[in-house]
């Protein structure tokens, strides 16, 4: 497994590996974790063009896990703010360094979604600004209609192939004091005009926890799904019809505390934080039908793991519970500081329906304190990553 | 054509060497397999882009690769990965030479096992020790290079 004890490593090569034809070079590169693509992107000029096409992000994305993101953010210290990836392939953490992201201010929310980091500023222009994730490019669109801290962002593509942002929820201040009568409208982006359709907004169940703080959203076959973390309330946003499902409650049995709401390929998964009477805390993931919204157990999360992420049994220690998912893979974490927000993975195996759960390696240190931690699952486009107009 | 002898098909390497290969182990090429069934008539099959030395390496991986039964059992999958691995334990000349040649026969197992093995020697690799490993050469200019690294500069740490 370790490239050191391959006998290969050790021999200089006489081969002429220049020579393996275009199609054998990408085989062997899309074969590679991601950050090891950007480093042999940046052995020659010949690698380079090879994992830059179109072609090859398409076969890499394809194939890549999608990522974890961890961005922790100080509201006093904005220099204290870190930024950190894990790769579930090659099993690391990875520093990202503030300059991928815009000069952070208090209000600033920021998100991640299909591909793209997102800030939304909610002072006076309701600001909206976007990259691909791992790039400088920065994009600011016309400002939001309505301005909101903490909405939901997803991102979606269109039937034309545009990326669409559709930006749900988020909480109004005015005077200083949050507006709990206003609903805000759900906002969808045109790139092409560069501006926001306004669309009807949350239905009033959601009214007393409107921000991602206690909001979980699904993006899956067409709709956008809003799930109450601790109300259990889920309504569905067609995004061709522009409106809102009927609000259904999801609470399986078992008092459940908190749960989350994932898109898995093409399963929707719930996970919930349940509270037992003798068993003591439990995670459990369940199937959820999108259209009944019925669900079925899964499997539960290894009690072990789960006392390794919370030092004591408490209760309210478990309040710090979340959870996030993509593709195949859920993360279970605690984004409480002083453990330095360990998490774990689990990995469904779509045939045979077994999980298979494991801790993440611990965060590179230094790990700052954070006020808020926001966390999310993307995938990745090399296509951007190695897009340059310089070179 | 008595069936005792249809079991048997005569490889000839570049280098003129000839192998006899039973022909089911053969056919796990796809080149190999529609050869044969283009014309059957037991002459020998010329393997003209690979040599002896890789001839008989790669028919090492198919004769193991047909005599293991197709199984479940988790142990039995392990074992051949095992031996995949001590299979793997060869030189680069003879790596890059069986990628070639599982390319050109048209052996998919052999040729994801090989091409496995060389993603997982530049894997955590820094561009440097990459392009010592494979002798190539750097093309990029000083500056070239300074932007590539500042453009991903979180893949460089």
């Amino acid at each position: 497994m370790e490239a050191e004890t391959c006998p290969q490593a050790l021999t200089p090569s006489q081969s002429n590996w220049d020579s393996l034809s275009v199609d054998l070079a990408e085989l062997i590169l899309s074969l590679l974790p991601i950050r090891s693509i950007v480093r042999a992107a940046a052995v020659c000029k010949l690698w380079r063009s090879l994992t830059s096409s179109r072609s090859f992000s398409v076969r890499v994305s394809a194939t890549k896990k999608p990522w974890f993101f961890l961005y922790g953010q100080n509201n006093i210290f904005l220099k204290n703010n870190q930024a950190f990836a894990f790769d579930p392939e090659a099993n690391e953490w990875l520093c990202l360094p503030t300059s991928l992201f815009p000069s952070s201010s208090q209000e600033q929310s920021f998100i991640g979604s299909g591909g793209f980091f997102i800030t939304t500023t909610p002072c006076i222009n309701a600001r909206f600004a976007f990259a691909p994730i791992l790039t400088h490019s920065w994009r600011e669109t016309s400002p939001l209609t309505y301005s909101r801290c903490n909405p939901l962002v997803g991102v979606f593509v269109d039937a034309l192939g545009m990326h669409r942002f559709i930006v749900v929820g988020g909480v109004r201040f005015i005077g200083g004091l949050v507006d709990i009568e206003d609903r805000l409208a759900v906002e969808i982006y045109d790139p092409r005009l560069d501006s926001w359709e306004v669309c009807p907004p949350l239905p009033p169940a959601f009214r007393t926890g409107n921000s991602s703080h206690s909001l979980s959203s699904a993006l899956f076959r067409g709709n956008f799904y809003v799930f109450g973390i601790y109300s259990c309330f889920v309504s569905a946003f067609d995004l061709n019809r522009r409106c809102w499902s009927e609000v259904k409650m999801i609470r399986p049995p078992g008092v459940v505390v908190s749960s989350f709401l994932i898109t898995c390929r093409d399963q929707l998964v719930m996970v919930g934080l349940c509270d037992n009477a003798h068993g003591g805390p439990s995670v459990m993931l369940w199937w959820v039908d999108e259209r009944t919204m019925e669900f079925s157990e899964i499997a539960p999360m290894p009690q072990d793991l789960l006392y390794r992420l919370f030092d004591t049994e408490e209760d309210d220690r478990f309040a710090s519970l979340k959870c996030v998912g993509l593709g195949n893979l859920i993360y279970v974490f605690n984004e409480e500081h002083h453990k330095c927000y360990p998490a774990c993975v689990c990995e469904i195996n779509f045939e045979s329906g077994k999980c298979s759960w494991r801790m993440v390696p611990p965060l590179p240190l230094p790990v700052n304190s954070f006020h808020k931690v926001i966390t999310f699952c993307s995938t990745i486009s090399m296509h951007d990553i190695l897009q340059s107009e310089d070179l | 054509m008595s069936t005792e002898e249809r079991r048997i098909v005569v490889l000839r390497s570049s280098d003129e060497e000839i192998f006899e290969v039973d022909i089911d182990v053969a056919s796990e090429s796809q080149t190999i397999k529609h050869s044969i069934e283009d014309d059957d008539s037991g002459r020998v099959i010329p393997v003209p882009n690979v040599d002896g030395h890789t001839l008989a390496k790669v028919i090492e991986y198919c004769k193991k690769h047909v005599e293991t039964p197709k199984s479940d059992d988790r142990d039995a999958q392990d074992a051949l990965r095992a031996w995949d691995t001590e299979y793997m334990k060869i030189d680069q000349n003879t790596l890059f030479e069986l990628i070639l040649a599982a390319n050109y026969l048209n052996i998919k197992g052999l040729l994801d096992l090989t091409c496995q093995t060389v993603a997982d020697m530049i894997k955590g690799k820094s561009p440097e020790e990459i392009r010592a490993m494979f002798n190539i050469k750097n093309d990029f200019t000083p500056q070239e290079e300074e932007d590539i690294r500042k453009e991903n500069q979180w893949a460089f740490e």
